[in-house]
């Protein structure tokens, strides 16, 4: 039902009044013709209304004669709608005038926007655009933009991409920056590289310049590894600003020692019972005096004299233990880690952040007394650093 | 000899249970309530009226009263009357 409804909105139909006598016989051509009719309605004894399809009513007037009035009293549906809107001249050429205006000021770029300029000032690129014959309002056709993204590229070195993009009638012009190196002081600009460590070199990479070492050398600090100056094999003198990366092994060393032996006290087993009179913070023995040389002590019982009265006498009764100082031999395993833990921190505050270590080795050595440890860390890092030559 | 060709035709169709319409040329009605009417293979309409609507067949004739009857659609063989049917009668 739905879809006839629309199907019938789509093509249009008319409401048609049918008046005569008996109009079943109308009704009844229709349906021998195979004019499609709906919504049959007797609306008197002489006259109907019905609804049929444009060419349905045309076929009606066709195969119908005198017998019968029929007249449209309505239309429905699109065509019926846009033929009045052609009758509605103002509001269909308003509509169309509209359109052309819309799509005449769309084929122009109306706004020029640049995204992602941060070192190189905005305005001074907008000027150079405009000097490139980029200057709103422009007409889209006519514009080759990738000339002039190739030549923004050429002409400002730090811009190492272009891309201009359309968004409706705003032309987007993106760019990357990126980082120009400092220039070298020397005006002939030569550097050369060297070791900023001693190590044992396991890969060479050389973006400049003359090698001065190979792999499987041993370098120490300061050492040439890249020449910025040299002759090359026909002899001519080059000048380079040499630059190179120089992978080398390097062994970290932190060395610290722990006692094996550890200084306790014991109990000789001696003791005896003291008794001192505290008045504040002086004391006066009762009795026996101390006679030990080296004690520990425990006490057995404090009474308060006038303590009602709050008066701060106080006599302390404590026991005196004898005491000998020895030397006790301490767990070698846990001297040994001890000593390593050490060693190792030395070692490691050597080590530049973010360094992986390849390679750890500890050796202990012991006195008497003593337990010594020394531990070893490997690295790979790059040693080059840069040396302008004056 | 029509007659009883015509029963022929009724004796086959019952026993090799043929679609009637289609052999014998019967009419189908098929309502919903009181609603609505559905009819297939009419022949025309005789009267129609707000209250009464006369349909011829082959075989017979078709009466259908009630209050507002529109044909809601009309067709060479078949119709959808629609409205508040109150009576079907066959009439020969």
């Amino acid at each position: 039902m739905i879809f006839e409804y629309i199907w019938n909105l789509l093509i249009g139909y008319v409401i048609i009044t049918v008046e005569g006598l008996s109009v079943e016989r109308l009704i009844n051509i229709a349906a021998k013709n195979g004019i499609r009719i709906w919504d049959v309605k007797r609306t008197s004894y002489a006259s109907l209304r019905a609804k049929t399809s444009f060419i349905g009513y045309r076929k009606l007037l066709k195969n119908t004669d005198e017998r019968f009035s029929i007249k449209i009293s309505k239309s429905k549906g699109i065509p019926g709608e846009v033929k009045r809107l052609f009758l509605r001249k103002a509001l269909f050429f308003g509509f169309i005038s509209i359109v052309l205006i819309v799509s005449f000021f769309s084929m122009f770029y109306w706004q020029l926007e640049i995204k992602g300029a941060e070192e190189v000032d905005e305005n001074e690129l907008l000027e150079d655009i405009v000097s490139m014959g980029l200057s709103t309002p422009m007409l889209k056709r006519k514009l080759d933009l990738e000339k002039v993204e190739d030549r923004i590229i050429i002409e400002y070195k730090q811009i190492s991409w272009a891309n201009f993009t359309s968004k409706g009638i705003k032309l987007c012009l993106e760019v990357v920056e990126t980082n120009i190196p400092d220039e070298p002081k020397n005006p002939l600009g030569s550097s050369d590289v060297v070791a900023r460590k001693d190590g044992y070199i396991t890969k060479v990479l050389v973006f400049e310049g003359n090698p001065a070492a190979e792999e499987g050398q041993t370098v120490k600090r300061g050492q040439t590894l890249i020449n910025g100056e040299f002759f090359d094999k026909k002899g001519n003198f080059r000048v380079y600003d040499a630059d190179g990366m120089i992978y080398a092994d390097i062994w970290y060393m932190g060395q610290e020692r722990e006692p094996l032996y550890e200084k306790i006290d014991i109990r000789t087993g001696r003791s005896y019972l003291a008794r001192y009179l505290l008045l504040g913070k002086s004391a006066g023995y009762i009795g026996k005096r101390n006679s030990f040389d080296q004690f520990e002590t425990e006490i057995k019982g404090c009474v308060y004299l006038g303590e009602n009265l709050g008066l701060p006498i106080k006599v302390i009764t404590e026991e005196r233990f004898e005491t000998v100082t020895i030397d006790k031999r301490k767990d070698k395993h846990a001297v040994k880690r001890i000593a390593k833990n050490k060693a190792s921190e030395i070692a490691l505050e050597m080590i530049p952040d973010g360094t992986d270590i390849i390679k750890e080795k500890v050796f202990y050595s012991e006195t008497e007394d003593m337990m010594y440890a020394t531990v070893f860390y490997k690295t790979n890092e790059n040693i080059a650093e840069k040396v302008i030559n004056e | 000899m029509k007659k009883k060709f015509r029963k022929v035709k009724e004796q086959i169709t019952r026993i090799f249970e043929l679609p009637a319409e289609s052999i014998e040329g019967a009419y189908r009605i098929i309502t919903i309530g009181d609603k609505s009417l559905y009819m297939e293979n009419h022949m025309a309409i005789r009267e129609y009226t707000l209250k009464k609507l006369r349909i011829e067949t082959k075989k017979n004739e078709v009466i259908i009263m009630g209050n507002d009857l529109i044909l809601r659609k009309m067709g060479e063989r078949n119709l959808m009357v629609e409205g508040d049917i109150k009576i079907i009668e066959f009439k020969d």
